[in-house]
């Protein structure tokens, strides 16, 4: 039989970059580097989350496209908490511009507190699941749309 | 190791204190909140002595001047780390040039008194007396002898090597949620009240039944005249079935004098350590975390309890220490 199947392209578009930031924060990957040709692409982890450094690229791959929205998942399993147990400031909301890094929503482990942070600059979507569920590893809690405003 | 940009006033060096020199005249010192001195360090993996900054006024600023992990415990203080919030006991890493701020948390922000800064490692300034407890009386101890102050630079423990650990931190459950107060004292209707468990001292019965009656089934305010070295009280006056000559004996922490005035004063971590009015009771060591976070103007209620009971008090404190330990090496082995 023969494979009719699309070529796989060898393009990475702006709208994957959030989702590859997402990968390597999950897997606590502090930088890679991609060379095609004379371009050399370099993701960094900083402070604030990942930036593009580009080096002879006419342009700079920092600016993502707003793309559909992408999910914050659970990498642990733990009790989804969108409010903090103390109260306190409240966590963002659907339609607040965050920043990478910010603190969106907790997973919570018998007395511990795990993170659930924006990996990009962009706007919260719609949460998925209800505070105070038990979720499983991998599941989507929050959309993220990425993109500056 | 940190500078500090801005600091209220009393920001302090403390940690557990300096416990066997009462007999030489020397108070205790140490953290008024000891549950959140030891949780951040456990956090951190420190040992739970370490030293760490207890500060009762907000706000306070400090630079790190070199990539560590720190934690923040206590009171709520709306934490942010350039700018980006980070939640309640809280643990994470900062590079070296971030600011930490720890602001008024406002409205809506549970209420306390005092947040602790934790470093890993801990805060390294020479042991007087063996601690590192600031003594404000004395003017010894901590970062010499006194509060914080613009443009100190506090050093970590030298060679304090970055632990391997989650990049993005992780928190604790705060302690009083994980040690409600409602375990010995049954939720009140009305506006919040402190609860503590105390135990009878030696001049107890001198006291007339109406002042006892008042005593466990009033609550008491936190006068603004309180800090450190002790809570003023002010509530129904108490009074003794007669006048009683006493001579100066040893006091420590916890334990609660009663002047002529009848307005009781409960002695705190930097209280001297000998005093000579009549002592109606003591709170036990397992709530003095909860009296070293109660806010001057906030309401106070006194728990009659046993020895024993005291005693078995400490228990459920050590469990949930166990258990920070235990879960914050777990989570921080699990990110090797």
């Amino acid at each position: 039989m023969t494979d009719t199947r699309p070529e796989p392209s060898n393009t990475i578009t702006a709208r994957a970059w959030p989702q590859i930031a997402a990968w390597l924060a999950a897997a606590d990957v502090d930088c890679i580097e991609i060379q095609t040709g004379a371009v050399v692409l370099r993701m960094v982890r900083g402070s604030q989350g990942y930036q593009l450094q580009t080096a002879g690229a006419s342009a700079s791959a920092t600016d993502f496209s707003p793309a559909s929205p992408l999910a914050v998942t659970a990498h642990v399993a733990g009790i989804f908490l969108t409010r903090h147990p103390a109260g306190g400031g409240k966590f963002p909301v659907q339609g607040d511009r965050v920043q990478s890094g910010e603190l969106l929503a907790l997973l919570q482990i018998g007395l511990v507190l795990i993170p659930l942070l924006a990996l990009v600059n962009g706007t919260l979507g719609r949460c998925l699941q209800s505070s105070g569920t038990q979720v499983g590893y991998g599941a989507r809690l929050i959309e993220l749309l990425a993109g500056d405003a | 190791m940190i500078e500090v940009l801005s600091s209220g006033t009393l920001s302090t060096v403390q940690d557990l204190g300096r416990l066997s020199h009462l007999r030489f005249g020397v108070g205790t010192s140490g953290a008024m909140d000891q549950l959140a001195l030891q949780a951040g360090n456990l956090m951190l993996g420190n040992a739970a002595t370490a030293a760490g900054i207890e500060v009762p006024v907000l706000p306070f600023q400090i630079r790190f001047l070199k990539d560590v992990d720190f934690a923040i415990t206590g009171a709520d203080a709306a934490a942010k780390l350039d700018g980006l919030a980070l939640a309640p006991w809280w643990t994470q890493r900062a590079r070296a040039g971030q600011v930490l701020t720890l602001g008024d948390a406002g409205p809506g922000f549970r209420s306390g008194a005092r947040s602790y800064l934790l470093i890993a490692g801990g805060v390294d300034v020479p042991v007087v007396l063996g601690s590192r407890s600031t003594q404000l009386r004395g003017q010894f101890g901590g970062h010499h002898g006194r509060a914080l102050a613009k443009g100190d630079v506090l050093p970590g423990q030298p060679a304090q090597a970055l632990q391997r650990g989650p990049h993005a931190g992780f928190g604790v459950m705060p302690a009083d949620l994980a040690l409600p107060q409602s375990a010995f004292f049954p939720a009140q209707s009305q506006t919040a009240v402190t609860a503590m468990r105390v135990v009878p001292a030696a001049e107890y019965d001198n006291f007339d039944d109406t002042s006892l009656k008042n005593f466990w089934g009033t609550d008491w305010k936190i006068s603004a005249q309180s800090d450190r070295y002790g809570y003023r009280l002010s509530g129904l006056a108490l009074a003794l079935r007669e006048t009683l000559e006493t001579r100066s004996h040893g006091i420590v922490p916890g334990v609660i004098q009663v002047p002529h005035s009848g307005q009781p004063i409960i002695q705190m971590r930097d209280a001297q350590p000998s005093g000579g009015y009549p002592k109606i009771g003591t709170v036990i060591e397992a709530d003095l975390w909860r009296l070293g976070q109660a806010r001057a103007g906030s309401l106070i209620r006194f728990v009659p309890c046993t020895y024993e009971e005291a005693v078995a008090a400490l228990k459920p404190n050590e469990a949930y220490l166990t258990k920070v330990r235990h879960l914050s090496a777990l989570y921080r082995q699990l990110h090797d």
